[in-house]
């Protein structure tokens, strides 16, 4: 690696906006002429937005993993008529000469067929467990299979530095999660070391994206696994939204604490409380990136918790089942409380108060169901609340995200309308006019989310500069 | 580039290991156990993979360890019929241990080992001459009786527990599978052979269906 690399280096897109604009003044002053400027640009490539190599790197992966399963679909074809000796080898051989062929790209300086070939390698890794199980007649606990080729793929990443590898790693821990809760209710703390060791690739590779899946995954786990004061099922719902509500509070106030004052890709001013310096500290070591992966994890978080919620028969499930204990409920006020306060104090306050009213809903719910008797009645208006909760995050999300020009933010309000929809749907789904009266809203929902993309005005800059030239 | 290369073998020898270990701890009951055979209550070859896949009960998947003193479940749970339990003595301490927990703490049982003690049993057969027949269940395996070592899945509703020991698949050639269901269908008895070693682990080798083995 240290040999110097014709590569352009890898920037974040804020930072590159930044440099961009630095440029652009040196050439207004003279101090470069326009040859200068486009090689010093050229040196480097914003991570987070659409490039070339991204894209043939991703048409790479793409095309590596389409033959892996071409592969795999030959061999599961004739699988049955191979002798276990033979499929056992079979096995082992594929998946140890991926994981060569990725070391020879490697070591003949080709770092991007090599993380390709690792990624496949991984792939095809997770399909041997599950083949060698098939060998043995073993189907039984699924999640162990998952967990291993979780851990081995996490492994991989941990010595590749491979993003592309965390994100896989990343999306078998959040498989596993759920179907692990679901076969045992009970805690399963071979979460945390996975979890720590993807937060830590995370903040090495400095991606914030992974990073807040990371934080979003931890809030599955406790909402489904019944770990400290969560009890089991259900009962975690509640604190987990107002959890998810504090994650987008801390990282909307400590990361842009003068939201609209300030460019993208500026740098920030100083903050003046020691908490806010605190949190700007924590910020800094990932280019800012901190605060967007906390809001990241809170509205996937506060996805995933809201829409169980809004089913009718919800409360049942802590009602009849399991009782709630009151840390559970301490919990959820400490998580509400920190969400309202960070969001009060922000000066977009105005902007922010569907995270308040997840937060105060969060404790509104699990107060009712712990001390009132729920009847129907009751129970159909928490439902209708949490639907009303879900609907208005989606359209606040899709709007501030079209004015604020985040594609990030503006697709996580278009996740939550279509989980809206569906769970709308699947409760209506027997009655065909309710049925084509969501699918028919739902549609028009969604020329309006174009309408409203296409028409989101300029923020930064440089595109208004773009705009005028 | 070299170091990645290393890393890239690395990563390789490590998933290698892990499928390795799988592999014989897997097949280490085929290799050194001894064979028995079990009374399948039934086989579902109902597979949308193709993969031959045919999914196999027991009639000591949910067992009642204190006989006569299983009810059924409360109605919230009656859209989800129940299975019957098969009455069995529990031995050892480990029933009085999780009777005298109450709901949710029970399910901080679920996956603790438990051994399934079989006896032999004629069966008046030329194949199999002899089926295992379940004694008791237990945490600490007894002498003289075979353990079948397995897994607390569920005692949410105690006394009725769900045995998890392993043994509820089996991947058969492409043709075999609806052979066996349409003989579960028929009524034919089915047996699964098994192998079991001597700590109890058991793994399925093949069916035995009118005298046939199927694997």
């Amino acid at each position: 690696m240290a040999q110097q690399s014709d590569e352009p280096a890898a920037v974040g897109a804020q930072r590159f906006d930044w440099l961009k604009r630095q440029v652009d003044d040196w050439q207004a002053r003279g101090l470069v002429g326009p040859d200068q400027a486009s090689q010093i640009l050229a040196r480097y490539s914003p991570i987070g937005r659409f490039s070339a190599a991204r894209a043939a790197f991703g048409l790479m992966g793409l095309a590596v993993l389409m033959a892996a399963v071409a592969l795999l679909l030959v061999i599961g074809y004739n699988w049955d008529q191979l002798a276990p000796s033979a499929r056992v080898a079979i096995v082992f051989g594929i998946v140890g000469g991926a994981f060569a062929a990725s070391a020879v790209a490697y070591r003949r300086g080709h770092p991007r067929p090599g993380e390709a070939l690792a990624f496949a390698a991984t792939l095809l890794y997770g399909n041997g467990i599950f083949l060698l199980a098939g060998v043995f007649h073993i189907r039984t606990h699924d999640p162990d299979g998952l967990f291993w080729w979780m851990a081995g793929t996490l492994v991989t990443a941990f010595l590749l530095r491979s993003r592309l590898i965390t994100l896989t790693a990343l999306v078998l821990l959040l498989v596993w999660v759920p179907f692990e809760g679901a076969e045992y209710a009970r805690p399963n703390y071979w979460f945390l070391p996975a979890a720590a060791v993807a937060a830590w690739l995370a903040v090495r590779l400095r991606a914030p994206g992974l990073l807040g899946l990371t934080a979003a995954i931890g809030a599955l786990w406790l909402d489904v696994t019944g770990a400290f004061a969560f009890d089991e099922g259900m009962a975690a719902f509640g604190p987990v939204v107002a959890l998810g509500a504090a994650y987008v509070a801390i990282g909307t106030w400590g990361s842009a604490p003068h939201p609209g004052s300030v460019a993208r890709g500026d740098p920030l001013p100083p903050h003046r409380s020691l908490a806010g310096r605190a949190v700007r500290g924590l910020g800094e070591g990932l280019e800012d990136g901190l605060g967007r992966a906390l809001v990241t994890a809170g509205l996937a978080t506060i996805f995933v918790s809201l829409l169980p919620l809004m089913s009718v028969g919800a409360h049942e499930d802590i009602d009849v089942v399991l009782a709630i204990s009151w840390p559970t409920v301490a919990i959820t006020a400490l998580f509400a409380a920190v969400a309202v306060a960070l969001t009060a104090v922000r000066r977009r306050a105005r902007m922010d108060w569907p995270i308040l009213a997840a937060a105060a809903f969060a404790v509104v719910w699990l107060l009712t169901v712990v001390t009132v008797d729920v009847d129907r009645g009751l129970a159909i208006a928490l439902a209708v609340g949490a639907s009303a909760l879900a609907l208005a995050f989606a359209i606040w999300l899709m709007r501030d995200g079209a004015s604020r020009g985040s594609l990030l933010q503006f697709s996580a309000g278009a996740a939550f309308a279509l989980g809206f929809v569906g769970v709308r749907w699947a409760s209506a789904v027997g009655n065909l006019l309710w049925s084509a009266l969501i699918l028919g809203l739902a549609s028009a929902s969604l020329l309006w989310m174009a309408w409203l993309w296409r028409a989101r005005p300029a923020l930064s800059e440089r595109s208004e500069k773009t705009k005028e030239a | 580039m070299r170091g990645l290369a290393t890393r890239a073998l690395v990563a390789g020898t490590l998933c290698l290991a892990v499928l390795a270990g799988m592999l014989v701890m897997h097949a280490w009951p085929l290799w050194t156990g001894r064979t028995l055979y079990l009374r399948v209550e039934s086989a579902d070859a109902d597979d949308a993979l193709m993969t031959g896949l045919v999914t196999l009960r027991y009639a000591f998947d949910v067992v009642c360890v204190a006989p006569g003193a299983c009810e059924e479940p409360e109605s919230r749970f009656d859209n989800r019929p129940p299975r019957p339990a098969l009455d069995l003595p529990a031995h050892g301490e480990w029933a009085g241990a999780l009777a005298a927990v109450e709901g949710r703490d029970r399910r901080r049982w679920n996956d603790r080992p438990l051994y399934l003690q079989v006896g032999l049993t004629p069966t008046g057969l030329e194949i199999p001459a002899t089926v295992a027949t379940p004694l008791s269940v237990t945490d600490q395996p007894e002498p003289d009786v075979i353990p079948l070592r397995g897994r607390l899945r569920q005692a949410f509703f105690y006394p009725r527990v769900t045995l998890d020991l392993g043994l509820d698949a089996i991947y058969l050639t492409r043709g075999a599978a609806p052979e066996v269901e349409a003989a579960m269908k028929a009524g034919t008895p089915i047996f699964a052979e098994i192998a079991v070693a001597s700590n109890g682990q058991a793994r399925v080798k093949a069916l035995v269906v009118n005298g046939r083995r199927l694997e």
